[in-house]
């Protein structure tokens, strides 16, 4: 091979995973014995491939295979339901010579719930990887693939981050099937579609896209389709792999596809006509679309009094605002804007700064690292220490830095309300927006006071209303406005003002309730 | 638009409409309006205003019956197919022009409260420039991600309204308007024409009708628009009047400002105009941008080609160096509104749309005849 052949060639042509391809496009072959090299060689021998040949019935001439992965079947089934009748069970001739020797396998002796027969060896190999066991029988070129699925799974517990005081207490684990049961037992509606994906060349990770036909918005559905059928990747270990590949803005700090662990935060979107993404050994969940107002939502609103419920996203509200904005804020009015606050304040103010040596910003910056530091260290802590020491050490730190005189009492006032304040916002993907955008607005208010302060609010504001979440405008429903799909936005109106779904999810079915007259 | 090119298809809704052209008659006009109009008309401001309003409600039903002539088009455009292709250019350029001048001068009056009221030590140049920055950042979005940014200001602006006519009840004077019928009309109807001056900037529905989804309801809400536009600025005008007398508002050139400077709210909230600075800020930046937008497109058309966001950035540092040629605040402030009453008001925002409809519905019944 020349020198040019041997820098440019393509160096696919030697990769195994295209010669493994090759040999899986063999036929299963009519000799147990050849089946049981060919499975051997193409999963490389491997300690957890077992292959199991046992006589079929009794007989001298007639022999079964049994192939499978270890670890990953339940073998109570494998041996109850499979191995024991095929190894014990005396023949009936008759039959056996009326419907052949697969058929009768099948028919008479396998007693497990769910077989199939198979006629690709490929496919033997792709079912073995998913906890199946497959069946080889001597004089057949074709298969039975028994489902013997079955590992150690998490059980259902509560999701750590989103827990809430009343409602379902369930979480999603890593288990795709357990997962999907959980909507099943929801939502008994026949128009519920469970569609399945396989992703990644290496993974083969199998994708779920939940959504009720008729309330979803079709065109929705076929991009998150379209979306994720073309990532190309080795494997998708969880599922914000592909929520950074298909979402609409990965870039921006702004998350334009929900994360959840709860089934029924999950449930309560498909029925308003969104589409969620199960992946599998994830236990978190996508739906698309996602929109702002959403991450001042959380389940407790609708298992609530509505007013309160009202009442508290009105807060939520106020603690994003706080949470990204305060510290920009105080600095543009300490360093630049002292007139603009009342004089009484800024005398009390400006007495707790006289003793401290450095710059309003240095301060302010100094306890921003701080926490973070602590916040940190408190998720990386073991166990559940882990709070009580972020908790501890940010009490002594603040207090010690005051009285050694390296902050002011009011800086650390404020550090610890934007902290609060960015807890008291429910949704997890908000937390980290929350923890990044501080540090830009606290930057250009210190280089141009109220100006910067402003400028930062418009900038973040253009931001926000050029996303687009699968076609929807971020902001939906206030901006463009739309009056009847507010009644769920800032505030949560009492359930039987919700008679429709969302307007800007575009689908036949829009009602959610039936709408009586007065008097009927 | 460009509906030919395909660039940006009709992507407003009549509502959105409706919040561009509020944001854009109200920003600058509830603050700058009141001081040179209670000057010319005394305690009669809030009456100028208010006739002024109905001069511009004749000019807006004009306007949106002119625009929906060419649905389709813009006027830099259908200039060309009324009045033929070099007198179409030149009253193209006319409307362009225009256009410029309210931007660079609206950049540059952009900065005075910041100047005025908060003590900063930045240059106004800075100001500027980051404004620009901006500007150029939204033009590149788009127009819908502006008319968004828009409706949600608009918001703000309800709750903005609110506050500023419940925090100086405290100091409401009813004798400061009294008598309430005017003794001398002259004077009053001489203060409306620079309210309508003002509020006759509707004229950008020339350039944005095109855009709109629902042509059939851009007529209501424009005029809603307008009168929504003029009743706050009349309002305001009323309250300034009442709380600091005629004689204090046409010497203050800011007196919104100072009416919430005064203002006070439990003995806690003081000096409230850092909350009009904020509301100014939103609002006036909207305006920027969308005449930043009507002029990049307009240009866009004018000059035949294809990419206005290049435009745009060329434009930016013209409009940036541009503000910065008025020496002080009475070159910012007072002799614009003077040229702007005496010249452009009659010529380029009432007589030329009167005239390019009058000319369109003539040859139009010429060829159906």
């Amino acid at each position: 091979m020349s020198l040019f052949n041997k820098l440019f060639s393509n160096k696919d042509n030697g990769n195994k995973q295209d010669k493994k391809q090759q040999e899986q496009k063999l036929k299963i072959d009519k000799s147990v014995d050849k089946n049981i090299d060919n499975v051997k060689s193409t999963l490389n021998g491997n300690f957890d491939v077992i292959t199991r040949k046992v006589s079929l019935g009794g007989k001298t001439d007639q022999y079964v295979v049994l192939a499978y992965l270890d670890g990953m079947v339940d073998k109570t089934v494998l041996n109850q339901s499979i191995l024991r009748p095929i190894v014990l069970k005396p023949v009936d001739d008759e039959k056996f010579r009326k419907v052949g020797p697969l058929q009768y396998v099948e028919e008479f002796m396998i007693t497990a719930n769910d077989v199939s027969e198979v006629d690709k060896f490929s496919d033997c190999i792709d079912d073995i990887f998913n906890g199946c066991t497959i069946v080889f029988v001597d004089g057949c070129d074709k298969a039975l693939v028994c489902d013997t699925k079955g590992w150690k799974e998490r059980s259902i517990d509560e999701p750590g981050n989103e827990a809430i005081a009343m409602g379902p207490h369930m979480g999603f684990n890593e288990t795709l099937l357990t997962n999907v049961t959980m909507i099943r037992r929801y939502i008994r509606d026949p128009n519920l579609h469970f569609e399945p994906m396989t992703i990644g060349r290496s993974g083969k990770t199998d994708v779920v896209i939940a959504f009720i036909d008729g309330i979803a918005d079709d065109n929705i559905v076929n991009e998150v389709k379209k979306r994720i059928q073309q990532i190309d990747i080795d494997a998708v270990i969880d599922s914000s792999y592909i929520a950074e590949l298909i979402s609409d803005a990965p870039l921006s700090p702004f998350a334009t596809l929900q994360s959840t662990e709860r089934p029924d935060k999950v449930v309560a979107n498909i029925l308003e006509g969104k589409v969620a993404i199960f992946v599998d050994s994830t236990p978190v969940v996508l739906v698309a679309p996602f929109l702002f107002w959403e991450f001042i939502q959380s389940p407790d609103d609708y298992y609530e009094n509505s007013i309160i419920s009202s009442g508290v996203r009105v807060l939520r509200v106020l603690s994003l605002f706080i949470a990204v904005f305060l510290p920009g804020f105080y600095i543009s009015i300490v360093s630049f804007n002292q007139e603009m606050i009342p004089t009484r304040f800024i005398l009390s103010l400006m007495s707790g700064r006289l003793f401290v040596p450095f710059s309003p910003f240095a301060e302010v910056f100094l306890m921003m690292v701080l926490i973070e530091i602590l916040r940190e260290a408190g998720i990386h802590f073991p166990g559940t220490i882990g709070q009580t020491i972020s908790i501890v050490g940010a009490l002594a730190v603040g207090q010690s830095a005051v009285s050694a005189g390296l902050v002011s009492p009011f800086v650390v006032i404020i550090i610890s309300v934007t902290t609060l304040a960015s807890y008291a916002v429910p949704s997890y993907t908000a937390s980290y927006m929350m923890r990044f955008l501080p540090y830009p607005v606290l930057i250009v208010s210190a280089l141009l006071g109220i100006y910067g302060f402003a400028w930062c609010m418009v900038a973040l504001l253009i931001h926000i209303a050029s996303l687009r979440s699968f076609g929807i405008p971020y902001l939906t429903p206030v901006a463009p406005f739309r009056l009847i799909d507010n009644k769920d936005t800032l505030l949560r109106m009492p359930r039987w003002l919700m008679k429709y779904r969302p307007s800007f999810i575009n689908a036949e079915n829009k009602k959610r309730m039936a709408t009586k007259k007065k008097g009927e | 638009m460009d509906k030919k090119n395909g660039t940006e298809k009709p992507c407003l809704s009549h509502h959105q409409y409706a919040c561009l052209i509020i944001n854009t008659l109200v920003s600058i006009s509830a603050f700058m309006i009141p001081s040179p109009t209670v000057y010319t008309s005394k305690q009669y401001g809030a009456l100028s205003v208010l006739i002024g309003l109905v001069q511009v409600i004749v000019i807006g039903y004009l306007v949106v019956k002119l625009g929906l002539m060419y649905p389709d088009k813009t006027v830099i455009e259908y200039s060309q197919d009324i009045l033929g292709k070099v007198a179409g250019k030149i009253v193209g350029l006319i409307f362009l022009l225009t256009f410029f001048s309210v931007n660079v001068l609206a950049l540059r009056q952009f900065t005075l409260p910041f100047q005025a009221f908060v003590s900063v030590d930045i240059p106004y140049t800075v100001i500027l420039i980051m404004t620009m920055i901006l500007v150029v950042y939204v033009l590149a979005k788009g127009l819908k991600t502006l008319s968004i940014c828009s409706e949600l200001i608009i918001n703000f602006l309800a709750i903005f309204f609110i506050l500023l006519m419940i925090l100086p009840m405290r100091n409401l004077d009813w004798i400061n308007i009294k008598p309430l019928v005017p003794h001398d009309w002259g004077m009053t109807i001489k203060g409306s024409f620079l309210s309508a001056s003002f509020l006759a900037e509707d004229i950008i529905g020339l350039m944005l009708i095109p855009y709109v989804k629902d042509k059939k309801k851009i007529m209501k809400s424009n005029q809603l628009a307008v009168l929504i536009s003029g009743l706050c600025i009349s309002g305001v005008t009323a309250v300034e009047i009442l709380t600091m007398g005629y004689e204090r508002v046409d010497s203050t050139i800011f007196s919104t400002f100072m009416l919430l400077r005064e203002a006070q709210f439990s003995q806690t909230l003081e000096r409230l105009e850092s909350v009009a600075i904020a509301m100014w800020g939103g609002l006036v930046f909207i305006k920027l941008s969308l005449y930043m937008f009507i002029l990049a497109e307009g240009f866009r058309e004018w000059l035949g080609l294809k990419d206005n966001k290049k435009i745009g950035f060329i434009l930016a540092p013209i409009i940036v160096i541009c503000s910065m040629i008025p020496q002080n605040i009475t070159q910012v402030v007072r002799f614009p509104n003077h040229v702007w009453v005496s010249y452009v008001y009659p010529i380029v925002l009432f007589a030329l749309p009167i005239l390019l409809l009058l000319i369109s519905v003539i040859k139009k019944r010429g060829e159906k005849n």
